[in-house]
């Protein structure tokens, strides 16, 4: 097993490397002299020659590129070009909020998305099957941002349940956190619950049809037996897996959700910087984004490892 | 009585034929593709539909709610929604076709090249494959806006290159199968060279399979969009797209609740109808494609 980790982690190093290859190469995206685009047409010559200075424009590419990735797998991602801090200590004041945001999104696709695959799945064909299949199918059309949208309009402005806008830390207070995770969460994870729910659906609604399952109900066993001792079981690598990949789809949802509510996460940061054209900051949260989504990638297919072990010899 | 038997050519269908036949049969997808014509209609004669003239501002009829005059009210500077709405339809279903293009010309050809060529090629595209699929699509959309400028066709080119990876592995999956088929044996053992195969047999059976994934990419597009447009970074005024009106609608809240609901509605029944289209072609793959 610890072979098989290290060999997977091993793995993940080419694809940082193309990743940061990429958020690299941004900085040449940009039309003309990059300073001028970054500063504005009116900068005066001694900020353009240091942001040409900061950014190592002044540097053959090569050796730029190579400067920047030594930095970068130090976490040091320069500085930023609007806020007078390190582009590492940007990211990490936000990482707190964005992963908060994201395991109560989680918690929602979990809570929801499980139960309501497992309920369709197990007599498939029936009402509450197409009924459970119906709302899904709505909840990963809704764009999460309109349903922020109603979510916020119907509980923070018409009744004042829930407030519309701020962050509290779980750590400050752990009630406040959740009365105002509450909305993000939901609006967030709707989709993902979805998702959730029609791979969770259809995992069981397979393994209910197989011989051995109708054979152990042909024999009485009961209904909670059976879904606890085969169908769970079998339906896991699938369950597990389409959690897994729902880390990236909240990611991204997030960043337009933490603008809508007022948090402070890696979303609204993104934003802000794309805003102001900083380009350090986004390289930096491009390639900390990639890495949190290749980390989780990992973690499901050791997971996988744990479920099966035939996956660990192959 | 004589009874007539069919002689003659009767060729099997090609699998496209089979594929759209199929398809033909499947109610839910098949109205998913009158509202996908109904809408597009709107947006080409969209002149004809709209009661105002989208742009047209009126400080006199701010916020209003709607009524016969205004059918969906008015924006925060008094401008019909309705009218903006229609032709908003224009740059939304436009906005997605640009993105799934983008991403099918720089995927198709390298998972063709991929998946029948293996080795050492197949190796390094799909490590990059891979890693453009590990980038959350929407803050690398972010980014080369920002570098680029904000603009739909810029957003929209980024999302395509986020989209190319997902077309690069169906193309790969689907060539690596066929390459195995005895039919492109006893082609190659004819004399038919690599360009002749991929024409004449590894296209046709591609093809079904790719629709699929363009038709649920397009509905992945049209989020994008509308998340981008959202966030501001997508078409600049006086253009709007829905997702514009939803964010203007967003910004409205407290003087008028209502704004965000019509291109709500819109967004989700179009891309619903996307996903309706993508299940029904999905499900008349059939067996032979479905399997490889």
């Amino acid at each position: 097993m610890l072979t098989y980790s290290a060999k997977r982690l091993i793995g993940l190093l080419p694809l940082l490397a193309l990743i940061s290859l990429g958020a690299f190469v941004l900085t040449y995206l940009t039309p003309g002299d990059a300073a001028i685009v970054i500063a504005g047409e009116s900068a005066s010559p001694e900020r353009l020659s240091e942001i040409r200075e900061q950014l190592g424009l002044d540097q053959p590419l090569i050796e730029q590129f190579f400067r920047w990735l030594g930095n970068a797998v130090r976490g040091d991602f320069g500085r930023s070009l609007v806020i007078d801090r390190d582009v590492s200590e940007l990211i990490s004041a936000r990482l707190g909020p964005t992963v908060s945001l994201v395991l109560a999104g989680m918690t929602v696709a979990a809570l929801i998305g499980i139960p309501a695959g497992l309920v369709a799945g197990r007599r498939p064909g029936t009402l509450v099957d197409r009924g459970v299949t119906f709302i899904a199918t709505l909840g990963i059309a809704i764009p999460s941002f309109w349903l922020a949208t109603i979510l916020i309009s119907t509980f923070a402005v018409q009744h004042r349940i829930f407030p519309a806008i701020g962050y509290v830390s779980p750590f400050d207070d752990p009630v406040a956190w959740m009365h105002r995770m509450v909305l993000p969460a939901i609006a967030i994870g709707a989709a993902s619950a979805a998702e959730v729910a029609r791979q969770t659906r259809s995992a069981v609604s397979d393994v209910v049809q197989l011989d051995h399952v109708r054979t152990s109900r042909s024999l009485g066993v009961t209904d909670r037996r059976i879904m606890w001792k085969h169908v769970l079981k079998n339906a896991a690598i699938p369950i597990v897996t389409v959690l897994g990949l729902q880390i990236g789809r909240l990611l991204a949802s997030g960043v337009v959700i933490e603008l809508m509510f007022g948090i402070p996460g890696l979303g609204s940061l993104a934003v802000n910087s794309v805003g102001a054209r900083d380009i350090p900051t986004i390289q930096g949260i491009v390639v900390v984004v990639a890495l949190f989504v290749l980390l989780t990638n990992l973690v499901v297919d050791l997971s996988y490892a744990v479920l099966n072990p035939k996956v660990r010899y192959q | 009585m004589t009874r007539t038997i069919a002689v003659g050519p009767t060729r099997t269908p090609g699998p496209i034929k089979r594929f759209a036949r199929r398809f033909a049969r499947q109610p839910i997808a098949m109205f998913a593709v009158g509202l996908l014509v109904v809408l597009t209609l709107m947006a080409v004669l969209a002149p004809l539909i709209a009661t105002h003239d989208p742009a047209l501002q009126n400080l006199r009829a701010r916020n209003q709610g709607p009524s016969s005059g205004h059918w969906f009210g008015t924006d925060d500077i008094g401008r019909d929604l309705f009218s903006r709405m229609v032709y908003g339809a224009r740059t939304t279903l436009l906005a997605p076709v640009i993105a799934v293009t983008v991403g099918m010309v720089l995927g198709v050809p390298t998972g063709l090249l991929a998946g029948f060529k293996r080795g050492p090629i197949d190796a390094v595209l799909g490590r990059v494959a891979d890693a453009l699929l590990a980038l959350p699509g929407l803050i690398v959309a972010m980014a080369i806006v920002a570098v680029r400028g904000p603009s739909m066709v810029n957003a929209m080119m980024a999302v395509g290159l986020n989209f190319a990876p997902r077309f690069f592995r169906v193309v790969r999956g689907t060539a690596l199968a066929i390459r195995e088929e005895t039919f492109i044996d006893a082609s190659r053992i004819a004399g038919a060279s690599d360009t002749r195969l991929i024409r004449s047999h590894v296209l046709p059976n591609i093809a079904p399979p790719l629709i699929v994934q363009a038709t649920i990419m397009l509905g992945v597009g049209v989020l994008a969009e509308a998340a981008l447009s959202f966030l501001g970074v997508g078409v600049q005024p006086p253009q709007a797209t829905w997702g514009v009106l939803l964010r203007r609608g967003f910004d409205n809240l407290s003087e008028a609740r209502y704004q965000s609901i019509p291109p709500g509605i819109a967004i989700t029944v179009l891309i619903l109808a996307f996903q309706w289209v993508g299940d029904g072609l999905r499900d008349s793959l059939g067996r032979e494609v479905r399997r490889g």
